[in-house]
């Protein structure tokens, strides 16, 4: 019996189905907690060919969720790792490795490429590229992201559909959005939202009913309930995307490294209490977030709180504010500063950076 | 509760949990109040809200901030997410 037999016995699949799939060119951008699980699904479905993006090496903090990967990975590039793995599982698919990242300046070229993207990537600059590239380069695209226990699901610029400007005009600061690296990740939630894209993606490829278009899928982890919030094309939206002039700009990411203002580094505050300067520091994550730091202890008021409370500061003091990896405190500053605290500084990197400032200068 | 107020289930997801410090709440409004109406009182309760993006959903549907809020049950704010 033949690989894809279980499958061709569907009627929304068929012989010409699976030959559709054998047809189609699929790029999906990221290679790490979505791509991983999605990937395995498209190459035991028998898509074509696969493009598979990621500049980043394997981590050991990666194989929790990213099943594609083992300990030996740890240190090689994930794409040329993925095509290993993936071509082992089925030789059939034409699976070409592009191991570096999304950028304005590869980001049509690469795309034209493909009849449909997948977005499995971990930050919102990028999602929003991965946006304006494929209404200019007229793909549809899958997108899936999701925060500690739930998930999104939607298929953009499907037939003229709704984009991911359509859903969300106002694109965020970078560090307005935390990252599985801040937030923390339980590796099925990925899985199933992988899982979710690549059965959109063969959806789309065989022309079948019920795509997620003009529809976010949002699942609970937790509650287990999951949500579909319908949208409407946005023609303003659709024009910012087109008009867009992505090869032209600089590299996004070193853009905004230099337009800190309110920020300050692990190293500069090592500094400023080995002078023994007086400063106070407050701890806004939630209070069982983990770890404690002996060196920066001070108030602990979760964020949420925070307004409430700004009258156990002394608004005399220099401030820093710090949570886990630097986005909540960004937002925190703001609040301080509306309320007469002038000196408060957000620690960039929040706790996260500190322990690698502190484990550099301990080895 | 005024003989004209209705009962609005406010849901939070991502982020805006965490900064509201709740997954959902059960609020008064007045009937026929819109839904900018509604996120300028959340701000007044939850000042992190002024500087996050997110959109609103009532009833399972997005809408503009203009959206007459009539005999809805749930009004969603939905960030976007960034992991993966």
């Amino acid at each position: 019996m033949g690989r894809y037999d279980r499958q061709i016995t569907l009627e929304q699949v068929g012989l010409e189905g699976q030959a559709r799939l054998q047809h189609a060119a699929v790029l999906v951008v990221g290679a790490g907690g979505l791509g991983c699980p999605a990937l395995q699904y498209l190459v035991a479905a028998g898509v074509g060919r696969i493009g598979i993006m990621d500049g980043d090496t394997v981590a050991m903090t990666n194989l929790h969720r990213q099943t594609l990967f083992n300990a030996g990975d740890v240190g090689r590039k994930k794409a040329i790792v993925a095509v290993e793995r993936l071509s082992a599982q089925n030789p059939d698919p034409e699976l070409l490795a592009l191991p570096f990242h999304l950028s304005p300046a590869n980001a049509l070229d690469t795309i034209s490429g493909y009849d449909l993207v997948l977005d499995c990537t971990d930050d919102i600059p990028t999602r929003y590229l991965v946006n304006d590239a494929c209404v200019q380069a007229d793909k549809p695209f899958i997108h899936g992201s999701i925060h500690r226990f739930e998930g999104q699901v939607s298929v953009f610029n499907h037939l003229n559909g709704p984009t991911y400007r359509c859903l969300f005009p106002d694109q965020p600061e970078r560090d307005q959005v935390p990252s599985c690296a801040a937030t923390g990740v339980l590796g099925v939630v990925p899985g199933t939202i992988g899982c979710l894209q690549a059965t959109e993606t063969l959806k789309v490829i065989l022309g079948m009913e019920g795509i997620l278009s003009g529809k976010l899928l949002i699942q609970d982890f937790i509650s287990q309930t999951v949500r579909t919030i319908s949208f409407q094309r946005d023609a303003v939206q659709v024009r910012v995307a087109m008009q867009r002039d992505i090869s032209a700009e600089q590299d996004e990411r070193r853009a905004c490294a230099t337009q800190e203002h309110d920020g300050i580094t692990a190293e500069e505050v090592q500094q400023a209490l080995d002078r023994n300067e007086r400063w106070q520091f407050v701890d806004v994550r939630e209070l069982h977030e983990q770890p404690h730091v002996d060196r920066l202890q001070g108030h602990r008021i979760p964020l949420h709180e925070l307004a409430i409370r700004i009258g156990e500061l002394d608004p005399a003091l220099p401030t820093v504010v710090y949570c886990q990896s630097g986005v909540r405190s960004k937002l925190a500053v703001k609040l301080l500063r509306e309320h007469g605290v002038a000196e408060a500084h957000s620690l960039e990197g929040g706790v996260l950076a500190w322990m690698a400032e502190v484990k550099e200068l301990n080895t | 509760m005024h003989m004209t107020d209705t009962t609005i289930i406010v849901r939070y997801f991502g982020l805006l949990a965490e900064h509201t410090g709740h997954g959902e709440e059960r609020l008064q409004f007045p009937t026929g109040t819109t839904v900018q109406h509604v996120r300028g009182s959340l701000c007044e309760k939850h000042p992190a809200l002024r500087y996050l993006k997110y959109r609103v959903a009532v009833d399972t549907a997005l809408c503009t901030d203009d959206k007459v809020i009539d005999g809805c049950t749930e009004l969603a704010l939905l960030p976007p997410f960034a992991g993966g």
